[in-house]
């Protein structure tokens, strides 16, 4: 009978970016089990989040450095559903061309940890060149790389100028044919299939029974994307797309949706210029929100919601984020076992965990 | 967007301990008809109740189930028909203190650290500020 | 300066650790070793073991679990060790110092070279620090200092922003 080891991975490896540590159950260099651990990042925002519904949009954009203005969307979104505000059709587009622009810059950084994890080191370097691009865009719209601070409750703060979106349109024009490159790389090298195809299968009735969000349910031919429900400026007259599905449901799978959503965003941000219109960008909310909200947004990592109950004071009642690799991490419960010891990078760095989002 | 219609079954909101039986066959219920769980979220009512929201994204719509639950007693776990419920659960035994038949807290908060059920309206957990305090320390 | 001391501030690796922050920082760490930015042309490569690296940058407000893995992490560290706390929430905690599973900043678990503030840190200002806190090694001329006097003071440099 082989003997059983148990080797840990994490919380401090060099292919991961946050702390998580897993425990694997090894038959030689065969995975027969996996216990994730979590809880190195859990901070207790939920309850800091309690003490002033106005610093939150502050607060909120810093539970997750990646997807922050997904974060501070869905929470002022929740505000303005209580209060009943009518945000204008200009702020609900750049809202879209902002959130369009995080998504290419997150799905370019996963892309890359992907090629890097296999020990592709020259398709990371080329992809996160590629990144430097959109985020030198975000700097001279928002003024900050990270944390863009431009979303408030009514609107957004920071109006964008004609030059601006000349700017962005002239750069994602540049970037297409090197987009293209590199999803033709991912697509057809042959090394990249092998150690994808068919590894970190996940079947659509278990990524129903899991909950998966975003690609990695949509990679398990589960057509789910919170866009659909038309927030933000997705529900504008004109705006047209459709979610990316596959039905694989391997690592292959899940980083072709990827690379796919791109180009999808790219196309969307040009759809989302070309209805701008001049009107203001914010309108004032009055007094303290009252009520619940149920707010949703399409994170990179999947669907991103938000619980936010209210009394009419300053101090909130109770705010719930439920972020996507909180329920997506479960799924690696279901994927990683009977696969081999060098695949679990692989299978990890495909469901994009973002460890800050889970743990909060 | 639109808010959430409830789903209730009748008197469940004045329940004083959950109704075990009903969440079990409505959430089977919900799983044959292909819906996927959302999130499971707890309210502390600050009268020693809480209520919990079990949400649901079916038939391309938000639906929620609520009932009110006091923290005497275990409630039943819904970890055997849609495992993704393990990481909600355990983490309100985390936050909350409640119990779940069968689920072990620990998720995010591990039991060395002395923090017991810091969401709860009744805790008041120690933050660095009331730490530094205590031991006559400057910022 | 014997040829260890001009190797170790020629080429000096780093090791790279998060402590429960929002991973803005640590992005923009990772970006580091991207084209743009290119801190390979410093001798910087991201290695992970602490036994082999001389400089460490920590991100992130110290939670309570991954309070002994920072100290063990350093502990396992030789001398000469330079330790780089880079974002606001290493410096100080900020945004999260008062939230109840945070220690409020790396500087009260191992003692800090250089700390860079910014929210997330502009690559530009890490590397700013990281040649500041190689300055402070050339100033220093690696005089040996024993394992208990560096765990219990901690020695603080501000960097500009």
């Amino acid at each position: 009978m082989a003997r059983i080891s148990v080797t840990p991975f994490g919380p401090q490896h060099p292919s991961l970016l946050e702390p998580i540590h897993i425990k694997l159950r090894l038959e030689e260099e065969k995975v027969v089990g996996a216990d994730i651990v979590i809880g190195y990042n859990h901070r207790g925002l939920e309850r800091a989040m309690e003490l002033d519904f106005k610093k939150n949009i502050y607060l909120s954009e810093r539970v997750c450095g990646i997807c922050s203005f997904n974060h501070s969307t869905t929470y002022v979104q929740a505000i303005e559903q209580m209060a009943g505000l009518l945000v204008p059709t200009r702020a609900r587009l750049i809202r879209t061309i902002m959130l369009e622009l995080q998504r290419m810059t997150s799905h370019l950084l996963t892309l890359g940890h992907t090629a890097e994890v296999m020990g592709y080191e020259n398709l990371f370097m080329q992809t996160w060149r590629e990144r430097e691009d959109v985020m030198r865009l975000i700097d001279r719209i928002a003024g900050n790389r990270v944390h863009y601070s431009m979303n408030t409750i009514g609107g957004i703060r920071k109006d964008i100028s004609y030059d601006t979106t000349k700017d962005i349109e002239g750069t994602l024009s540049q970037l297409l044919p090197k987009l293209e490159e590199i999803r033709r790389v991912f697509a057809r090298d042959s090394t990249f299939a092998k150690r994808t195809k068919r590894v970190g299968v996940l079947s659509r009735d278990a990524a129903r029974r899991y909950g998966a969000v975003g690609p990695t349910a949509r990679a398990s031919d589960i057509p789910y994307d919170v866009r659909l429900s038309s927030y933000a400026g997705y529900g504008v007259e004109g705006i047209k797309f459709r979610p990316i599905h596959r039905e694989e449901g391997d690592c292959y799978a899940r980083t072709m949706v990827r690379a796919d959503e791109l180009f999808q965003s790219i196309d969307l941000i040009g759809q989302s210029i070309g209805l701008l219109r001049d009107e203001p960008v914010m309108v004032q909310l009055k007094g303290n929100p009252q009520g619940e909200a149920f707010s949703r947004v399409e994170a990179p990592r999947g669907e991103l919601f938000y619980y936010v109950k209210a009394k009419g004071e300053i101090k909130l009642d109770r705010v719930k984020i439920r972020t996507p690799t909180f329920v997506n991490v479960q799924c690696l419960a279901e994927m990683i076992p009977n696969c081999q010891l060098a695949d679990v990078p692989v299978i990890t760095v495909s469901i994009d965990p973002c460890i800050c989002c889970t743990d909060r | 967007m639109q808010p959430a219609p409830v789903m209730e079954a009748p008197s469940q909101k004045e329940a004083a301990s959950a109704t075990e039986v009903d969440i079990r066959s409505k959430v089977m219920k919900l799983s044959k008809a292909e819906a996927q769980l959302v999130a499971i979220t707890v309210v502390d009512l600050s009268d020693g109740t809480f209520e919990l929201i079990y949400t649901f994204f079916t038939k391309s719509q938000l639906v929620s189930i609520r009932f009110t639950v006091s923290d005497r007693g275990e409630m039943d776990s819904i970890s055997d028909i849609f495992p993704g419920a393990t990481n909600f659960e355990r983490e309100i035994i985390d936050l909350f203190g409640l119990r779940f038949k069968g689920m072990k807290g620990g998720l995010l908060i591990t039991p060395e650290s002395g923090i017991v059920a810091p969401l709860r309206k009744s805790s008041s957990p120690s933050t660095p500020s009331s730490r530094d305090a205590k031991e006559g320390k400057d910022g | 300066m014997v040829l260890s001391g001009r190797s170790r501030i020629k080429s000096p690796w780093m090791l790279h650790f998060d402590t429960g922050s929002c991973n803005g920082c640590d992005i923009e760490i990772w970006a580091l070793l991207s084209p743009r930015y290119d801190i390979e042309r410093f001798g910087i490569l991201n290695k992970a073991n602490p036994k082999h690296a001389d400089i460490l940058l920590v991100t992130g407000p110290v939670t309570r679990k991954v309070e002994d893995r920072l100290r063990l992490l350093y502990e396992q560290m030789p001398e000469p060790k330079l330790v780089v706390a880079v974002g606001d929430c290493a410096s100080t905690g900020a945004p999260f110092s008062d939230c109840y599973n945070v220690n409020g900043g790396i500087g009260r678990v191992i003692p800090v070279d250089v700390f860079v503030p910014g929210c997330a840190a502009r690559p530009e200002a890490i590397i700013d620090g990281v040649v500041l806190a190689l300055k402070t090694w050339k100033e220093r001329k690696f005089s040996s200092k024993t394992k208990d006097e560096t765990i219990k003071e901690p020695r603080e440099r501000e960097v500009r922003n």
